[in-house]
Parts: C-alpha cells; structure tokens; sequence
C-alpha cells in the first residue's frame, strides 16, 4: 500500500477547510446598496411605497438600515414578506441622521424573501419639500 | 451674420436643451407608483400566461390586508412578481412531495427549473439575490431537494 506523505495530508486537508469556508461565505449576509423615492402624490392611496424588487435573506441573521441621504421629510422604512406582513420593526430617520445604523428585524432565516417598503415620516398632499430621495446600505 | 447664427444656437441650447436635457434625466428616474388597482391588473395579466400545478387555482387578488388601515402605492412589476412567485410556489409543492409518483415530481421540477425564464427572476429579484436561486435550482435539478423544501416551506405556505 503506498504512504501518503505528511505534507499531502496537510494540503488536502487545507483544502477541505477551504471549500468549507468558501461555501460557508455563499450564505454569509452582505451589504448591499439601496435607493429610492418616497411617494409624494396626491392619491387616495399612500403614503405607504412597496418596492418590487424582491431580496432574500442570505444566512439566518438580522437585517439593518443606515441612509447616506435622506429625503426632507425623514425616513420610516420597514420590511415586508410577499403577503405584506411586517417582518421585524418599523424605523424611522430624520433627514440629519445619516449613517445611522437601525435593526429591522434581530433574526430572519436564511432563505426569507422580502421587499422593503417605505413613506415619508412627514407626509402632506399637497407638500413642497424638494428632497424626496433617499440612498443608504442594507445589510441582509 | 455667422456671429448671429451662432449666438441663435447657443442660446438655444442654454435655454432649450440644457433644462429638457437635465428635467429628462430627473423623471426618468422616478419610479413608477401603481395604485392597488393597477397592481391587480399587472397581476392578472402575467398569471394569464402561466400554469399553475395540478389542485391549485390562483387568488381573484394578490393585495393582502393592510394591518394598520393604511393604503400602500407599489412599484411597477410587484403584481408580475406575485403571479410569478405563486406560480412557482405551485410546483414547488409539488417537486417536493414525496407521495406524488416520480413522474409527477419530474414533471413540477421541469417547471420549477423554468424559474430563471420568468420575470420575477430576470427583472424583479435583486442581482445579489440570484445566486441563492441558481444554487438552489441546481441542487434540486441534481436531486438534492432540501433547500427548495425549505424554500417553500418558509415562503410559500401561507398560499396552501
């Protein structure tokens, strides 16, 4: 029977801990740049805005928020599932809160699909303010 | 008399072009806010040219309740996704349901693989969120069905 070398050992197993960690990465939560416009119409409907771009969560963990910009009236953003249930906690920025770090929700299973929606935390009909974008960072 | 011409030109674009070109550019990023109603007919109009699995038949409305009262606008697209994500969710259930025939399960996978042809996976799902379906899609097209079982499970059971 041939003898594995010592330094072969050491590489393969070198190699199983890369592959390992490398598909553990696959389901590690990342940062992933947002924007959007809150809805400033005036309809019977609103102020309430639900994107259509679906996310989903990669690895079982905690959703978070902070906003580079954010639109004059301030910010209240929350995460719904496909039925429009509210997973974890509504938050709200004012306009000088940039930067600021919020959870949305402290634990969504690796898998969950989402869509973010959003409103201005000041809505009037008519409004005159002149920012009603927002951009920021969402970790899932 | 070229001198005239060229102010004539340049005072066209200072006026003309530079505000139609910088207004253009501001609303075309605006998104498009689609009342409930709207939604619904984005809906149907996309669940008209799918097949649902055997036993399932699609919802008159996509809209849920609103907890709090409050009236919601939505994104262009979110009804296209809705279909598109029932319909999968369809054969979904079924791929995974060991008490169905072999046959059966094969022919739910086929439309289960057919995801990536659809909108809600070319337009409305975000690009970071594309690989966890491949990935998904290829296990289960290898026959490893437990992260679409657990897909389902966690997505799609309220639509049972």
């Amino acid at each position: 029977m041939r003898r594995i070398a010592p330094r072969a050992v050491a590489v393969a197993a070198l190699s199983v801990g890369l592959s390992i960690g490398i598909s553990g990465l696959a389901y590690a939560a990342s940062y992933h740049a947002i924007s959007g416009t809150v809805y400033s119409g005036c309809s019977d409907s609103g102020p309430w805005y639900v994107s259509s771009t679906a996310r989903t969560k990669d690895g079982t963990g905690p959703i978070m928020a902070q906003f580079s910009e954010i639109n004059d009236g301030g910010l209240t953003f929350k995460l719904v599932n496909k039925f429009n249930v509210l997973i974890g906690n509504q938050q709200s920025w004012e306009p000088n809160e940039t930067d600021v770090w919020r959870t949305l929700s402290s634990s969504v299973p690796h898998g969950t699909v989402f869509y973010t929606a959003f409103r201005s935390s000041v809505y009037e009909c008519p409004d005159d303010q002149d920012e009603y974008e927002f951009r920021g960072t969402l970790f899932y | 008399m070229r001198r005239l011409r060229c102010i004539l030109v340049a005072s066209f674009v200072l006026i003309v072009v530079i505000p139609m070109s910088y207004f253009a550019v501001r609303y075309s990023r605006r998104p498009t806010f689609l009342l409930p109603e709207q939604v619904v007919a984005e809906y149907r109009a996309e669940a008209a040219l799918l097949v649902l699995a055997p036993g399932w038949e699609w919802p008159v409305s996509p809209l849920a309740p609103v907890p709090d009262g409050t009236s919601i606008m939505y994104e262009e697209g979110w009804g296209k996704n809705q279909a598109d994500f029932y319909w999968f969710c369809s054969w979904a259930s079924r791929t995974v349901d060991l008490q169905l025939p072999a046959d059966a399960r094969q022919q739910a996978l086929e439309n289960v693989l057919s995801l990536q042809s659809k909108y809600f996976f070319t337009n409305g799902l975000s690009a970071d969120s594309k690989a966890f379906y491949v990935r998904m899609l290829r296990n289960a097209a290898d026959g490893d069905m437990d992260e679409l079982r657990g897909y389902y499970e966690l997505n799609c059971r309220q639509d049972t």
